[in-house]
């Protein structure tokens, strides 16, 4: 008897996936995020084999060819140094992918899990603790946050990357925070509480699905944002050196030859978008597969 | 029940305090990171004794809590901030100087994301599925994936340069004598002076729409969605049946509601916004606080950072309150919760 | 539907207007107004790479503050235009004791400040007690030479030395004159500086208080700064072609300075832009460009006290992997350094140096020949270059290339100009080499010897070395000592023969120089017809220049 529900229980939950999977194949743009997202992973493994010139992302200079417009050899153009700007941004592809995803690995728990404590408990002293400490988080300006821990950690784009992670909890503990305190009054978590559901299980199976959407959005948008803001640590050593690339360094260093030598810039800050673009789509797929229910 | 003042009063006081906390935590910090800022700032062959007469002038040289509580006791006394190496003028001074440009900045990207976002949301959500619909979510996408300086770049490239609407970045220098508020807009039209004023507002309008296309676009998706989830919902079918006349439906029982999620993400972006603007700032040449703020960071001025960190501090504070008054105030559900 | 037709309408007519307002503001522009509302026709828009750290002459050195304080403030004595000598500016002439500790300078009786009030001896005497006291900018020059200023009548005054200086009459080319009546009439009594209060450095933080041809109308630190004509100059009368306005702001930007010069919203571009800005920006009509040779080179400066390059060996090698060619090339065609004091500093060595052609061969033989011969891997060799510091990470890259090719473990370094700052100020963290460019103060070999090897200047930007040699302190000292102007250049000579043939602890590829662009429609510039200043900051003389 036992066993039998127990593998009506499993039917249900590969049943559910399947669901879940066929919506999300159905949509093309989710299929489409799914390739981009794909296809940078490719790259982050084996960037190296991939490129044209994978030397150029080492200590290489080709004086006599540099700010060459793109072309049939160099399909994104030529830098300052005469690297091909395509082979550098596909290997710097993986470096900042990585600081996002450490970035946002190490933020989103902490803030998501501190935001949901806090607004389930809102109006408390928990409440009132989470709130102030995260508001002064958010005060404090990523780049001393950054100093501060370059001081005591040392330099590296890993400490860069862990620095931007202390700062950038906050934001997603706030979105967490306003969002959970809708969803706290709704009549289903308020049954679920007098039903004597513990405290954790309420947060985690009630409130957290019912606001994960901003959350993806926010998740998605950020991949950019954390590319573009860890290039603003070279201001203090914690970046990726060169002459290694970075694609948020080198839309940096690439905005100071525009217009002329529009495509040192663009083709990173395209790349860019496309990942956050991928990141995005699939995000959104994510999310509306999620919402299907158990019928 | 406990008056209203009490408790406004009884927050205002736990705000000081934090901000009095995040001040020592501030100065504690900056001195973790190592090289002596006094000198770094006077540069080469600069005489021991000038060192040591402003390290002391600036209390560097005493230990944390006692720097901590002249500061403050400085503050009290003159309502001076401390000298800023970056400036050599008081902290205070500077900011009175640099934070009303970014807060008119601020405030006319706010205004343009909030009517902009809600009008974009509401169409797209009440065309949902046609091509107009279309058309803004492929948009709301790419607002949303292109980082806010690609836009002041290409701004400046298309309306700058190629059509010559707008001036290269920079801003108007504002006469002294028109300087009320600090900010370059509002103090031009006051003062009567509308060329300048005009302007102004030229060299303000393109790192505006910078800023606020990405807030647009995020925004105005959640927007979409969240009118259509409250489009479904069974009161909107009943008010139709019962006949209340579309324009009511939409203003009064649609608008209203499906703006407290939109609300929460809009004071995040507001006050994201002022935090990480400074990449536009430097693109467009406009010296504003953000701009103030790397500064001071850059050469580790410690009482020009504490004057950042707490002006950071007081409008993250009051953006959370207004929102958090705003959600109360849309959704009764929080309002009768808060007064049982 | 009808209501949703109805909202349509309105967006359109919304965005119609729209239109239209901006269309009518696209007439109302006139090219030139990208950072002021002057209507005045005669104004000159200066993009520089900072500004000074204040209005005041007693702060602040280097370029950008000459830039601006050559046209505010005057001193006893200027530069000659061709030959960089002292020649008589606010005093008429000088005169010194035959053993050089006293020096009686007879001012002129018509000189007057901005304000009007006339300049005496009380004013020379007020202006050099404050420069020293104040301690900062160029005051290290005259901290321990001058004991004390003497008023001897109103317009004689005379400085009396504590030890003899060579230097003396070349280095007072850095001494400004302030107007004491309106700094006195603006003290603040509470200061740092005891009974002369704050020594009046709060008003000058935005306010000019000197005698120059122009005066600073509007100052916001590292942002902008407006320079107004003088009108009541008191030597010559400025040219009513000079610029009425000269608006200065601080562009480091590339692609800014591109699109302001393609729109006409600046006038002159500051001389440091990369080769490839400078062209883009010469390919706008009426755009030239012009060459000011400075008085510095640029540097790699090798780390003596950190291993690899604690061995001369290893720093003979770097040298000889050092594509001096090439980058003097990608610099924009630079002169090729002899040495490492250019020649245009008086008692530079002009012969008997050792020279380090880029010949890897010859670099591989010294490495061979040092102590790390065999674990050269072992040792990483960090070159570090100040970020968007014009070519120097591009030097930086292709020094870098060449050592990595001869078996060094080489590791870049591009940090920002506090961080390099904030690294140079301790051995442990400055970089095995660093590659920029430094300028002597005074127009002598002396000047830029002291600034780049004496042990009390080390622990900044401007020293690598870490040298902290006691010999060449004395050595040093010594030729400054020596009054006989010959005699002291010959000690020069000697010292720089030492540093590059025996401990061979920098190395200089190039002179460095100043290459900024102009718009010719807009003014002509003395500078560019034959009448450059050998100075390079001295051509930024306004009153010179010529509006159309």
């Amino acid at each position: 008897m036992n066993h039998e529900i127990a593998s009506k229980k499993i039917n249900a939950r590969s049943e559910l996936f399947r669901r879940r999977c066929y919506k999300f194949s159905r949509n093309p743009l989710s299929m489409f995020g799914l390739v981009i997202v794909a296809v940078c992973m490719l790259f982050v493994l084996f960037a190296q084999y991939l490129v044209p010139f994978p030397d150029d992302a080492q200590l290489t200079t080709h004086m006599t060819k540099t700010f060459q417009a793109p072309s049939l050899e160099h399909i994104a153009g030529t830098d300052e140094f005469g690297r091909d700007v395509f082979s550098r941004a596909m290997i710097g592809l993986r470096y900042s992918l990585l600081t996002s995803i450490i970035v946002l690995g190490l933020s989103v728990p902490f803030g998501v899990f501190l935001g949901l404590i806090a607004g389930y408990y809102r109006n408390t002293w928990i409440d009132s603790v989470i709130t102030r400490f995260t508001e002064m988080f958010m005060a404090i300006p990523t780049l001393v946050t950054a100093m501060v821990i370059s001081a005591l950690a040392g330099g590296g784009w890993f400490v860069g990357a862990v620095a931007i992670a202390v700062s950038w909890w906050a934001w997603f503990c706030r979105l967490t925070y306003t969002s959970a305190i809708s969803v706290s009054n709704e009549l289903f978590v308020v049954y679920a509480e007098l039903s004597g559901v513990k405290v954790i299980r309420v947060i985690l199976q009630d409130i957290l699905p019912n606001i994960s959407a901003p959350i993806i959005t926010k998740i998605s948008l950020d991949m950019g944002s954390v590319i573009i803001i860890a290039a603003s640590l070279n201001f203090i050593g914690l970046g990726v050196q060169p002459p290694t690339p970075s694609l948020g360094a080198m839309v940096a260093t690439g905005i100071s030859y525009l217009p002329q030598q529009w495509w040192m810039c663009t083709f990173p800050a395209i790349i860019i978008m496309l990942v956050v673009l991928g990141f995005n789509l699939l995000g959104d797929g994510l999310g509306d597969a999620l919402t299907l229910e158990v019928k | 029940m406990t008056k209203g003042y009490v408790i406004v009063l009884k927050k205002f006081f736990i705000a000081i305090a934090i901000l009095l906390v995040l001040s020592f935590i501030i100065l504690g910090y900056i001195r973790l990171i190592p090289g002596c800022p006094v000198r770094l700032s006077l540069g080469p062959g600069i005489p021991e004794d000038t060192v040591i007469r402003l390290r002391s002038e600036m209390f560097l040289d005493e230990p944390l809590p006692v720097q901590w509580f002249y500061w403050i006791v400085n503050m009290l006394t003159t309502g001076n901030m401390g000298t800023s190496l970056h400036s050599l003028r008081d902290v205070s001074v500077d900011i009175a100087i640099f934070l009303p440009r970014s807060l008119e900045l601020v405030i006319m990207a706010a205004i343009v994301m909030l009517v902009f976002s809600v009008m974009i949301g509401t169409f797209s959500a009440l065309f949902k599925n046609t091509w107009l619909d279309n058309v803004l979510r492929i948009l709301a996408y790419l607002g949303a994936v292109i980082p806010s300086f690609v836009f002041g770049i290409l701004f400046l490239l298309v309306f700058g340069v190629s059509l010559r609407w707008f001036p290269i970045g920079g801003l108007p220098t504002i006469p002294v004598e028109y300087t009320l508020t600090g900010m370059p807009l509002f103090d031009s039209i006051v003062a009567g002076d509308f060329a300048l004023a005009g302007n102004v507002f030229r060299s303000q309008i393109l790192p505006v729409l910078s800023v606020s296309v990405g807030g647009i676009a995020y925004t105005s998706r959640l927007h979409r969605s969240s009118v259509i989830e409250i489009l479904n919902a069974d009161y909107i079918a009943f008010a139709r049946v019962a006949g209340v006349s579309r324009k009511t439906l939409i203003l009064k029982h649609l608008m209203k509601p499906s703006f407290i999620p939109t609300l929460t993400i809009y004071g995040l972006q507001v006050a994201f916004l002022l935090a990480n603007m400074f990449l536009v700032e430097s693109i467009f040449r406009f010296p504003g606080f953000a701009f103030y703020a790397f500064s001071v960071i850059q050469v580790k001025d410690s009482y020009g950072i504490v004057g950042v960190t707490l002006v950071f501090g007081i409008i993250l504070a009051i953006v959370n309150a207004l929102v958090d008054i705003g959600v109360a105030g849309l959704d009764p559900r929080i309002r009768l919760k808060a007064s049982e | 539907m009808k209501n949703v037709k109805r909202m349509i309408s309105f967006v359109v007519i919304a965005a119609l207007m729209v239109v239209t307002i901006t269309g009518c503001v696209q007439q109302s522009i006139e090219p030139g107004t990208g950072t002021t509302t002057d209507t005045r026709n005669n104004v000159l828009n200066v993009a520089v790479t900072a500004t000074p750290e204040a209005a005041d002459a007693a702060m602040g050195a280097g370029e950008n503050c000459m830039t601006v304080f050559n046209n505010v403030y005057e001193g006893l004595v200027r530069n000659n235009r061709e030959s960089g000598m002292p020649e008589p500016m606010l005093a008429k002439s000088w005169e010194s004791s035959p053993d050089g500790m006293t020096w009686t300078f007879f001012l002129r009786d018509d000189v007057h400040f901005a304000d009007g009030s006339p300049m005496t001896a009380a004013d020379v005497k007020y202006s050099m007690d404050r420069f020293l006291t104040i301690g900062r900018g160029q005051s290290s020059i005259f901290q321990d030479v001058v004991e004390e200023t003497q008023i001897v009548d109103e317009h004689t005054v005379r400085f009396v030395l504590a030890r003899p200086f060579g230097p003396f009459i070349t280095a007072m080319t850095q001494f400004m004159v302030v107007n004491k009546t309106l700094l006195e009439a603006n003290t603040l009594s509470s200061g740092p500086f005891g009974t002369h209060g704050d020594f009046g450095t709060g008003f000058a933080l935005a306010h000019s208080v000197g005698s120059g041809p122009y005066i600073i109308t509007n100052f916001e630190p590292n942002v902008s700064l407006t320079l107004t004509k003088n009108e009541n100059y008191w030597r010559i009368p400025i040219s009513e072609a000079a610029p009425d306005v000269v608006n200065m702001f601080v562009e480091l930007e590339g692609a800014n300075i591109r699109m302001l010069s393609a729109v006409g919203g600046v006038d002159i571009i500051h001389g440091r832009s990369e080769t490839i800005t400078l062209n883009a920006v010469l390919d706008n009509p009426g755009w030239r460009t012009v060459t000011f040779e400075e008085p510095g080179h640029n540097y790699f400066m090798f780390n003596t006290r950190k291993a690899p390059t604690d061995c001369v060996h290893i720093r003979r090698a770097i040298a000889y992997a050092t594509d001096s060619v090439l980058m003097a090339e990608i610099s924009g065609d630079m002169p090729l350094a002899y040495g490492v004091i250019p020649n245009m500093l008086l008692g530079s060595a002009t012969s008997g140096l050792a020279t380090y052609d880029f010949n890897l061969e010859r670099a591989r033989e010294q490495v061979a020949l040092s102590v790390y011969a065999d674990t050269l891997a072992n040792y990483p060799i960090s070159i570090s270059n100040i970020q968007g510091n014009g070519e120097t990470g591009r030097m930086c890259m292709i020094l870098g290339e060449s050592l990595s090719q001869i078996g060094f473990n080489v590791q870049l370094i591009d940090a920002a100009w506090v961080l390099f700052v904030n690294n140079q100020s301790a051995i442990e963290t400055s970089p095995n080499v660093t590659n920029l460019i430094v300028t002597a103060n005074f127009m002598e070999a002396g000047s830029l010897l002291e600034f780049r090897f004496a042990s009390y200047f080390s622990g900044s930007w401007n020293q690598n070395e870490w040298l902290l040699s006691d010999e060449f302190d004395d050595r040093i000292a010594d030729a400054f000592a020596t009054i006989n102007d010959e005699e002291r250049f010959e000690k020069y000579r000697a010292i720089e023969e030492w540093l590059v043939n025996d401990l061979v602890v920098s190395y200089s590829p190039f002179v460095s120089a100043l290459r900024p662009a102009w718009n010719s429609d807009v003014f002509s510039w003395p500078a560019d017809e034959g009448r450059a200043h050998v100075i390079p900051t001295h051509n930024y003389y306004f009153a010179y220049f010529t509006m159309r």
